[in-house]
């Protein structure tokens, strides 16, 4: 997740305001906040919520958008579990370059952050 | 695969079906059977109507686990946490897990967890998908028989990750599995067909599907932060 931020953070239209959840807007990518709201859906897994944001993704952007969206967030919860589940430390060449990022989306408070080598 | 109308790639459908094929196959460390019920277990960690606090293992829950189970309890444990509760993970849990927390005929081999921590994350990531959709979750097959290979790569050890590795990756995250590589090469196809194949991860530029590159990271770092995952 980080380093691929770090890229987008580069475009100076992208804020992290809708991966961090405190923001109303797209982040400045295009169906930011519907595919934000979609990947909330996910997390929580309430079928009521999955249905209405499934027709309204499908509304805006088409079915296929819909599946590889919901297959992109499947992913990382698979990824997310191998990172947290062997204690996957950031690249160390990566410490510099997600500095940035780290500090506005609030990662080195999480558990899993305390509790790998610091790099 | 799946009995729908929705537009789901080939490619994704294929790679599903191989992941699901593959769990009923004898692994490294893991027989068919064992595989099967690991994917099982997270299938019952997901759907139980009360789902414990990270801090009270499953297996000490009266009724959340079957006491014959195939599997030992500081396995059902580890799946129980990983699928539920995957941001808590800390460097002593993990070595309680390793330890059998404290029964010693629980202990797990760290190669033998580092194969569990691979089929538990294939497993939420291809019922997760399915739930989203509202599709049933896919069959599980009959295992397999025979012996796991119990094969250790050349060069494998504990270096920053709290498992073995084999110091031949640039990522760290490909690193992860890589103490068992059928499993690493199963997770990353995976994720080639739902994400993007490693060689194009640091291509910004290229759009993915039915998405940009931009919405791809956007809901891919939206999903981590709700699991409280950093990397």
């Amino acid at each position: 997740m980080l380093l691929s931020l770090s890229g987008l953070s580069q475009d100076a239209q992208v804020s992290f305001d809708v991966v961090v959840g405190t923001g109303n807007g797209d982040g400045g990518v295009p169906h930011g906040q519907l595919l934000a709201r979609l990947a909330e859906a996910m997390w929580e897994g309430h079928q009521s919520t999955l249905a209405a944001i499934r027709d309204e993704v499908t509304s805006a952007m088409g079915g296929d958008a819909l599946v590889d969206a919901i297959a992109v967030s499947a992913n990382f919860h698979m990824m997310t579990r191998i990172a947290d589940g062997t204690g996957t430390p950031i690249e160390r060449g990566g410490m510099d370059l997600t500095a940035e990022v780290r500090a506005q989306i609030d990662v080195d408070d999480m558990v899993s952050r305390r509790q790998t080598d610091p790099g | 695969m799946y009995e729908t109308e929705l537009p789901i790639r080939d490619d994704l459908i294929a790679a599903q079906e191989a992941t699901v094929d593959g769990w009923s196959r004898p692994g490294t460390w893991w027989t068919g059977e064992e595989r099967l019920a690991i994917v099982a277990e997270v299938r019952r960690a997901r759907d139980a109507e009360e789902i414990p606090p990270p801090w009270v293992r499953a297996s000490e829950v009266e009724g959340a686990v079957a006491q014959d189970h195939l599997l030992p309890a500081a396995a059902i444990d580890a799946i129980w946490r990983l699928t539920n509760h995957p941001g808590t993970l800390t460097a002593d849990w993990c070595e309680k897990v390793l330890g059998g927390f404290g029964d010693h005929s629980a202990a797990l081999n760290p190669l033998q967890y580092t194969e569990l921590v691979g089929l538990v994350a294939q497993a939420n990531c291809i019922d997760r998908f399915a739930d989203a959709l509202s599709l049933d979750r896919p069959t599980l097959p009959e295992p397999v028989q025979g012996d796991p290979s119990r094969s250790v790569p050349d060069g494998v050890a504990m270096r920053d990750h709290w498992v073995p590795t084999v110091e031949s990756e640039v990522r760290e995250v490909v690193k992860a599995l890589s103490g068992v590589p059928a499993e690493k090469a199963a997770s990353l196809k995976l994720a080639a067909a739902h994400y993007l194949p490693v060689a194009q991860l640091y291509d910004l530029t290229a759009d993915r599907n039915a998405l940009t590159r931009m919405q791809v990271e956007l809901v891919a770092a939206r999903t981590s932060k709700l699991n409280e995952c950093f990397y």
